[in-house]
């Protein structure tokens, strides 16, 4: 076993790692500061410039599975696996809370082979920091066709956030438009509410990685997006209400608004024979959030998908004006209504015209249907041919739009998919209607 | 075009520029991204015979004696050339004025109080060394010596060496233990 000193260099090859299959090993002597560890692939300008090679708790493998944090402290490398884009992977540690590095107690990073042999040790401890917050602990990178290591052993008094900059370039120093800022101010922020969810919902943290998967499935990981939980509260739901299928529903969807968005908050609306907004659900409020919302609007006796969506379009675009020979509407971040119900409406002219309308706004939406219909993913429904849900299967199909903006689906119960073919479902028709509404110049 | 030189390259100075009179050898590194306390580098130059000594200490050129008594060779320490991105540190060689004893001239960074300041070589980012052409600020050679750089706290970055009637540079990259005054002693200086 090799001994390793900070500023070494040396070939991966000459520590018996000639594939680059192995793993690095944490044991950190932590006395008393909680630290957090992240892997970052780098571009060859040493930037995080796709950030979904940032591998920490919430996000645990790199999409091509050649960084793994295979457990709480071990990440795994597969570096044949890596596409060419990245040049360097860097392994930090970040304190969250309070504290310094100076005050780390003896620790240690071990390389470790894949028949579990120790082929070489970085020991470090508080001695070579200071007042830092954040170091790049060792760096993995390329240099004419070869991998190197060297353990880096430098970082940042200003934690986490210094080091994503670092790897990111200035926050919005120069034009607001500039695209390669905008990954790092998302990572730092996506990070900080990944802390959020595990301290104040942690019920939420397996259904958020969920989601995340979906995404990165459908090639929006680093999407962003409005999320709008849009309820039907007509008086037949009220069953699902009270069994709390309405309350784990929601969970889902703040779960998807958790990776779609960095303040933790979906808005909802509720819909019968008139349309509220309540308080939108957050990582603070979820716990019984429909159950005091139902306390305080009870269901109605009406069902009107018109006047709902009008609400919508109206909290979202009523101040933006309609621009070019098409009439559309631009935002920075499109909107992604989740809109349920279980049963037909009363306005369907309405909603027909406003659905036809809102495809030259940046607004997608999504119906789920609950009760029998042909659009079922469930293998027992699809035998059924009739169907609960005849008019949103038509606007699924809506002609006179500019783009396809309407997605449906049926469920016999909101609880009938598991939670990952829950977001497949919900992934469905979105990833091509954001390239429609692009193309259109509807979102940058 | 400059050739870029690896470990153990050289370059014919002479038939590079073969007009050249005044050689400007320039040192560079990244300035410290990271906190802590900041890389002080110092170059120096060893004027050295031909059994690889000085001939005395005025042969030692750094920062506290920054030019040789025959005046072939000056430190100008953060006089910046203004070629390309601007060197950190150079050293100016007449070559004309070069004493005939006087076989190779090593060119060293050394780390100031890297010991205490627990640093070396291999934290330190992009570090090169380059023969420029005075006379035009034409560079010829450059040498990229950071992956060659590891744990070592001084660093021979390269020499200049006569070859017959001409001068050649060789990229050396090689690391000696200790700092300033061991390698200084190496070479034969009183310290």
């Amino acid at each position: 076993m090799q001994t390793l000193s900070r500023g070494q260099r040396l070939k991966l090859a000459d520590l018996g790692l000639p594939n680059g299959n192995f793993s690095i090993k944490l044991e950190c002597n932590n006395a008393g500061l909680t630290i957090d560890s992240a892997c970052f692939g780098l571009d060859a300008a040493r930037k995080l410039s796709d950030e979904r090679y940032m591998t920490f708790f919430n996000q645990p493998a790199s999409p091509c599975g050649g960084v793994r944090l295979a457990d709480a402290n071990r990440f795994e490398f597969r570096l044949a696996a890596l596409p060419g884009s990245i040049h360097a992977l860097v392994l930090t540690l970040a304190i969250d809370g309070n504290g310094v590095l100076g005050s780390l107690g003896n620790s240690r990073a071990q390389i470790v082979d894949d028949a579990g042999q120790v082929v070489a040790s970085f020991d470090f401890s508080g001695a070579l920091f200071k007042d830092e917050r954040a170091v790049m602990l060792i760096e993995v990178y390329r240099k004419d066709d070869h991998w190197r290591l060297s353990p880096v052993g430098q970082g940042f008094n200003g934690g986490l956030d210094a080091l994503v900059t670092h790897f990111g370039g200035e926050v919005a120093s120069s034009a607001p438009t500039s695209a390669p800022a905008a990954p790092s101010a998302q990572t730092a922020a996506r990070v900080s509410l990944d802390k959020r969810i595990e301290k104040e919902a942690p019920h939420l943290v397996s259904l958020v990685k969920k989601a995340s998967v979906s995404l990165e499935k459908a090639g929006l990981g680093a999407h962003r997006a409005r999320v709008c939980l849009c309820l039907d509260i007509s008086g037949s739901m009220h069953s699902l209400y009270k069994s709390g299928a309405v309350q784990k529903f929601a969970e889902r969807i703040l779960a998807l608004g958790c990776r779609f968005d960095d303040d933790g908050e979906i808005d909802v609306f509720l819909f019968g024979a008139n349309v509220h907004q309540p308080d939108p659900l957050g990582i603070g409020n979820n716990r019984n959030y429909i159950e005091s919302l139902i306390k305080k609007y009870p269901l109605e006796g009406d069902t009107r998908y018109g006047r709902a969506m009008q609400a919508i379009r109206e909290y979202y675009f009523h101040k933006t004006p309609a621009t070019g020979p098409q009439q559309i509407k631009k935002a920075d971040t499109p909107v992604y209504v989740m809109f349920v119900t279980d049963g037909g409406t009363a306005d369907q002219p309405l909603t027909e015209r406003l659905l036809r309308e809102s495809s030259h706004e940046p607004i997608f939406w999504q119906f789920m249907g609950i009760g029998k219909g042909r659009k079922s993913k469930s293998k027992a429904l699809s035998f059924f041919s009739d169907s609960n849900f005849p008019f949103l299967e038509k606007l699924d199909e809506l002609s006179g739009r500019l783009v396809d903006n309407a997605a449906f689906f049926s469920v016999e119960h909101p609880e009938e998919h598991p939670d990952e073919a829950l977001f497949d479902l919900l992934m469905d028709e979105y990833p091509e209607w954001v390239k429609l509404v692009r193309g259109h110049g509807m979102i940058p | 075009m400059a050739i870029s030189l690896q470990k153990g390259g050289n370059v014919n100075l002479s038939k590079e520029a073969p007009t050249m009179t005044k050689m400007i050898v320039g040192l560079g590194w990244d300035v410290r991204a990271t906190d802590g306390a900041g890389f002080d580098l110092d170059a120096s130059a060893f004027m050295l015979n031909a059994s690889g000594k000085v001939r005395s200490d005025a042969d030692f050129i750094f920062y506290n004696q920054p030019k040789s008594s025959d005046g072939s060779i000056t430190h100008s320490g953060d006089n910046r050339t203004g070629a390309g991105e601007g060197d950190d540190e150079s050293i100016v060689i007449e070559l004309g004025k070069v004493p005939a004893e006087v076989e190779r001239i090593a060119v060293s960074v050394t780390i100031h109080d890297a010991e205490a300041r627990k640093q070396n070589f291999g934290m330190v980012a992009k570090a090169y060394i380059r023969c420029v052409n005075a006379a035009g600020d034409v560079e010829i050679a450059k040498y990229d010596l950071s992956e060659d750089a590891s744990v070592e706290t001084a660093m021979i970055f390269g020499e200049i060496y006569r070859n017959g009637a001409d001068w050649k540079f060789k990229a050396v990259g090689q690391g000696f233990q200790g700092g300033l005054g061991p390698l200084a002693k190496n070479f034969g200086v009183n310290v």
